[in-house]
């Protein structure tokens, strides 16, 4: 006869777990690594893959002499204004349309047929109408960040149970009330994720814009840097990119679980 | 006020006048959910609305409240306006708390949208949710709750807006056991208090018996009043000693016969 022992503990288990969570964090760290040596073995070609180590010290020369700080405010400041502008103008059409099913029936097709136009097919006509410079491209911004806002609010207010609006009415509620007081809050963690999907999209429309449309900003130094078959500057604009969608999303979430500090607590 | 059946030579507080209410499926076809309804309640009186499932109950009741209109007929509500300008206030039998309120804020959510004072909405607000056992939970948010201690705050809610007439949607029908006896209490105490007039639907027998002055039997669809029966058992009721009375049995009984026939008879008479 043999006795079973079960439910013990096993130490190891949890050290595995430690070392996983370990591995997590190290793995760019690894790829980085990687990079460099084949770089360096000449696996990689040095022209189009320059090794981590000099695309930092072109990076350490660009922060000294000021222009990664000049090409991140002129790209921000535009993300910025066509952002909030799209979001804004977003929320307010979502509502609009989520409640009223009028308007729905007359609008809710426009956006439909014309939100699978590629938003940067826009952006000639948008420099015919405006001119070359700022506005077309933070108007291309706001109009790609607008349909997603928009779509995803009208589906987030749809998705309100009727009886939370019943219990609006109830308690005597005009519209305005309603509104504000149960559609948006209700809808709330919808507004969210619209704009988090959006802040993706906005920096492929900004740093697309920018090829073409810009002499300044995150963007124009990736297509300068083409031109001058120069490749350093462009990893250093694309690392930059990368960490500064990465900051935006969290900023993002954490403006959620402020607004939002039911869903946090349960 | 003195327990027991409220005087019936007064004008009635709710006349509900022949009223008939018709769905309209999506193939075209009409489904009569309520034939003639005629019924007065009297101003403070406990009416329960019972009857078989789909037989129009909450259909009645959401026209009285004014979220659906009826195909003809009417519900004359005699109306003394009060402080609080609330006619009627419902009591939902789905979840309706809002989530992103605290339990307060809930049951103070319709004095905030009629604009009461600050002072007087605390003062509203801190006794019913007093009177609702959750005054440890104030603070927390629905996620935090119980289902039971969630549909105490809608309770709470509908009493907090002080309305002249109380209507609950089988409040309790998603509620365990041992939850509905001990919100039944409540509701009876809540009611002897604050006394109000109350339409209250349900399919709970024994729920029926336990809270009304007057049940009122439901046919199966079309809805159609079958019969109205007065509950003379002497108030304040225990929801537990009460199933022992004899009184309380027949009652059952009777309750029990009235709708058995529509139960049965149910499959055959199918649209």
């Amino acid at each position: 006869m043999t006795l079973l022992r079960r439910g013990q503990l096993k130490e190891h288990g949890d050290s595995r777990l430690r070392w996983q969570k370990l591995l997590r964090i190290a793995s760019p760290f690894l790829l980085l690594l990687l990079w460099e040596a084949l770089s360096r073995f000449g696996i990689l070609d040095r022209r189009f893959f320059p090794p981590p180590s000099e695309v930092l010290g072109t990076a350490r020369q660009m922060l000294q002499d000021g222009s990664l700080a000049q090409a991140v405010l002129a790209s921000l400041r535009r993300l910025a204004i066509g952002y909030v502008t799209g979001a804004v103008l977003g929320i307010g059409v979502g509502l609009w349309l989520g409640l009223s099913p009028w308007s729905r029936a007359l609008v809710e097709p426009w956006l439909i047929v014309t939100y699978p136009v590629p938003k940067l097919a826009v952006y000639p006509l948008l420099v015919l109408i405006v001119g070359l410079g700022e506005p077309p491209i933070v108007i291309l911004l706001a109009i790609a960040i607008f349909y997603v806002v928009a779509i995803n609010l009208i589906a987030g207010v749809l998705a309100i149970r009727p009886v939370i609006l019943d219990v609006g009415r109830d308690c005597g509620a005009s519209f305005l009330q309603l509104v504000r007081t149960i559609a948006l809050p209700a809808a709330m963690p919808h507004i969210f994720t619209g704009l988090e999907i959006a802040m993706g999209i906005a920096y492929i429309v900004l740093v697309a814009a920018e090829f073409v449309g810009a002499k300044s900003g995150l963007g124009s130094v990736i297509w300068s840097s083409w031109q001058l078959f120069d490749v350093a500057p462009m990893y250093v604009a694309i690392l930059t990119i990368s960490v500064l969608g990465y900051a935006s999303v969290m900023l993002l979430r954490l403006a959620a679980s402020f607004m939002m500090p039911w869903r946090t607590k349960a | 006020m003195p327990e027991g059946v409220p005087p019936r030579d007064a004008a009635p507080k709710i006349a509900i006048r022949g009223l008939h209410k018709n769905f309209r499926l999506r193939g075209g076809q009409t489904v009569e959910a309520l034939r003639d309804i005629e019924l007065e309640i009297a101003d403070g009186e406990f009416v329960c609305v019972i009857g078989a499932s789909g037989c129009g109950k909450t259909t009645l009741l959401r026209i009285v409240g004014g979220f659906e209109q009826a195909d003809a007929g009417h519900v004359e509500i005699a109306s003394t306006p009060t402080e609080s300008g609330l006619v009627t206030s419902t009591v939902f039998q789905e979840d309706s708390v809002f989530p992103w309120l605290t339990a307060e804020e809930n049951v103070g959510y319709g004095l905030k949208i009629r604009k009461l004072p600050a002072a007087r909405r605390r003062e509203v607000v801190d006794h019913f949710i007093g009177k609702v056992g959750l005054d440890a939970f104030r603070n927390a948010y629905p996620s935090q709750l119980s289902g039971g201690m969630r549909q105490r705050v809608s309770v709470a809610r509908a009493f907090a807006n002080e309305p002249e007439v109380l209507l609950m949607d089988e409040p309790f029908g998603a509620l365990d056991e041992q939850t509905r006896l001990v919100l039944q209490d409540e509701i009876l105490r809540l009611w002897s208090q604050h006394r109000r007039t109350v339409l209250f639907v349900t399919h709970n027998l024994d729920e029926a018996i336990t809270l009304s002055d007057r049940i009122v039997v439901l046919s199966a669809r079309p809805g159609r009043v079958r019969a109205v029966i007065q509950v003379d058992i002497p108030r304040p009721r225990n929801v537990i000693s009460l199933r022992s009375n004899p009184r309380y049995v027949e009652l059952y009984r009777q309750l029990w016969d009235l709708l058995q026939a529509d139960i049965n008879a149910a499959p055959g008479r199918s649209e």
